[in-house]
């Protein structure tokens, strides 16, 4: 899909308020997709997180990530805060959330309160549509965003 | 007893290698290996799929990459419809390979190669990436990533989305540029250009001083070399015909066409990578070994038609040499294509007839086999397609950039082993840090795309290894 105004630039990316929602995953291995569904037309999508949106993020009054999520078992969606990491722990090939953060306070001089929203995704192998586990599990993660959205959410929360 | 030394995985590339380093008895260095561990198999699978998806599926060979295989595959569906594209599509397929060039260099400059340049070969490896860079040159950094975001954000304008756009098809693309992007790329258009200014001013800074002798030691051996150019001999990049030239400059073939590639072109293989070793074959293996990519371009090319660009190039001609033979200078090439990239793009959407709203000319099949070609970031690429007559693909021929480099990075780190492996290697001696990443740095000059290359899932390490003569591994580093 194509988001709405300038893409990579992060402008009018914005849900309101300053809110930035970033949605990873490869929407054609399955389960990996849900970060694309619940963020389509509301914010920007991406197979991975890269340098080049630190510089959205540092736009933004507020941050959350959506993503699948590898869980435990009997484990719901999760939403919880991210804090910035130091930029060079781990291999340099991978941004993770902290480490998005860590660019965005070095790079554009911004510390920007961020959560991400993380989805149990149980199949991802090729194919567009979820599994049954994971449809299971929208309801949910729909209502942890609209409450993040109305800002209600300072602390790590489970549906 | 004959030992060997391993890098592995081999880092800040695209795609998953290592090298070896094979010692004699003695401890002396006999042979170096570059060997690419990963294999997918796209020529296969794509057998049986109509023609037209060419574009879509060929693209997700990679993720770094993805236009130069549209720009290709769509090409090649041209000569199968048997049409001439709309002019205002060629120029958008132009000014979409511009903007991946210029995305692409700006990754492998800033993102991969500058924090060796910056921070220094000894410096702390765990630092020593991107992200050692941001902190270490904040303002440096932020500008290269912005150049990659606009090189990115022109993909996304044209084919709605920053990699895998299925956007160029077979007789044109599918929708016109919109006059907000334009707008959006002229408003662009001086930070770009301020950013590849600063680069190369600290670039050329650093290769009068602490970059003098890779310059002399990093791959520096003659070779031919091989590119696209226009009628005139001038720099090309999607259209044109092929060149070659030696290392004294001398053309050797001119204005090749791609549909007798296989006349010219003919691939090796070792049992030790699953990268195939593509030379001229006139001259046979290994001796037609040749080099692709910006350097090649700049080396086959009589000038680049543009004013600055022409200026640096007669700089970088000046520096080091016509044509220039170290493989270090692909890093000074890359920053002189990204001004040519920025001239060119500047020019092109100026230009009425981009905007024009007819960018696909509609045909049936017309054609059971055709031979496109293109220059990717990474040097000329080609797509050979056969098909049945309901254009159904009978064949798939993909010759990639990286692997026509594949002698020369061979070459190219035996070279570096030799300059900075301790000759004999001592008995149960480290191997320092240091030494192992110019081994690696070698290969980062060609900034490969193994992904790409072996049509492969990619991984990003790699892994260095010091070998005994019976095999046996004596020293081994593994990066991630």
């Amino acid at each position: 899909m194509r988001p709405a105004g300038l893409g990579a630039s992060g402008i009018g990316h914005s849900s309101g308020g300053g809110a930035l929602l970033i949605g990873i995953g490869n929407p054609l291995r399955g389960d990996d997709g849900v970060g694309w569904q619940l963020v389509a037309g509301r914010g920007l999508v991406c197979h991975q997180l890269t340098p080049e949106l630190a510089e959205a993020v540092a736009a933004a009054e507020r941050l959350l990530i959506v993503d699948a999520w590898l869980a435990p078992p009997g484990a719901g969606p999760l939403l919880r805060p991210v804090v910035p990491a130091a930029v060079w722990q781990g291999d340099s090939h991978r941004v993770d959330p902290p480490r998005l953060l860590a660019i965005a306070a070095l790079l554009f001089d911004r510390r920007v309160p961020a959560h991400e929203l993380l989805v149990p995704g149980f199949d991802f192998s090729c194919g567009e549509r979820f599994s049954p586990r994971l449809r299971s599990q929208l309801p949910a993660a729909r209502r942890l965003l609209n409450g993040w959205l109305a800002g209600s959410a300072a602390e790590p929360c489970r549906a | 007893m004959t030992r060997t030394v391993v890098i592995d995985p081999v880092t800040r590339i695209e795609g998953h290698a290592k090298i070896t380093l094979h010692l004699d008895a003695g401890g002396h260095l006999t042979e170096t290996r570059f060997h690419v561990v990963e294999y997918r198999g796209f020529e296969k699978f794509c057998e049986g799929r109509p023609f037209t998806e060419m574009a879509g599926l060929t693209a997700r060979i990679c993720g770094i990459c993805p236009v130069s295989h549209l720009l290709a595959a769509a090409k090649t569906g041209d000569k199968l419809l048997a049409v001439a594209i709309p002019p205002a599509a060629a120029k958008l397929r132009r000014l979409l390979n511009l903007a991946q060039l210029t995305q692409s260099h700006a990754l492998s400059f800033f993102h991969l190669s500058s924090p060796d340049f910056l921070l220094g070969w000894e410096s702390d490896p765990a630092r020593r990436n991107v992200f050692g860079l941001m902190a270490a040159d904040p303002d440096l950094a932020r500008a290269g990533i912005r150049l990659r975001q606009f090189g990115q954000q022109i993909l996304e304008l044209l084919g709605g989305r920053k990699i895998h756009a299925a956007w160029a098809v077979p007789g044109g693309v599918r929708s016109p540029l919109s006059q907000e992007a334009k707008e959006w790329i002229l408003e662009r258009l001086p930070e770009a250009r301020a950013t590849v200014t600063l680069a190369l001013d600290l670039y050329k800074t650093l290769l009068d001083g602490p970059l003098a002798k890779e310059q002399r030691v990093f791959g520096d051996f003659p070779s031919l070399f091989m590119g696209l150019v226009t009628p005139e001999g001038l720099w090309e990049h999607i259209d044109g015909r092929i060149r070659f030239v030696d290392a004294e400059g001398a053309i050797v073939a001119d204005q090749l066409s791609e549909d007798d590639y296989a006349d010219f072109l003919a691939e090796a293989v070792e049992p030790w990578s699953y990268l195939k070793f593509p030379y001229y074959r006139p001259l046979g293996y290994p001796e037609g070994i040749y080099r692709v990519g910006p350097l090649a371009r700049l080396n086959v090319c009589e000038g680049i038609g543009t004013p600055w660009a022409d200026r640096e190039l007669a700089e970088l001609r000046q520096r080091s040499g016509r044509p220039v033979t170290s493989s270090f200078a692909y890093h000074h090439a890359r920053l002189v294509e990204i001004v040519a990239c920025l001239e060119a793009i500047e020019a092109l959407v100026q230009d009425p007839e981009l905007m024009h709203g007819r960018v696909r000319s509609r045909a049936s099949l017309n054609r059971n086999e055709a031979v496109g070609v293109s220059e990717a970031p990474r040097g000329t690429l080609f797509h050979h397609y056969r098909v049945d007559d309901d254009g159904l693909l009978t064949g798939v021929n993909l010759i990639i950039a990286t692997g026509q480099n594949n002698l020369a990075m061979n070459r190219t780190v035996h070279q570096i082993a030799r300059e900075y492996i301790p000759d004999p290697v001592p008995e149960g001696a480290e191997i320092p840090e240091a030494l192992l990443n110019r081994v690696e740095a070698g290969i980062r000059c060609f900034d490969p795309c193994l992904s790409c290359s072996t049509h492969a899932a990619g991984q990003m390490p790699l892994r260095l290894q010091l070998l005994a003569a019976d095999g046996a591994v004596l020293a081994e580093r593994t990066r991630g």
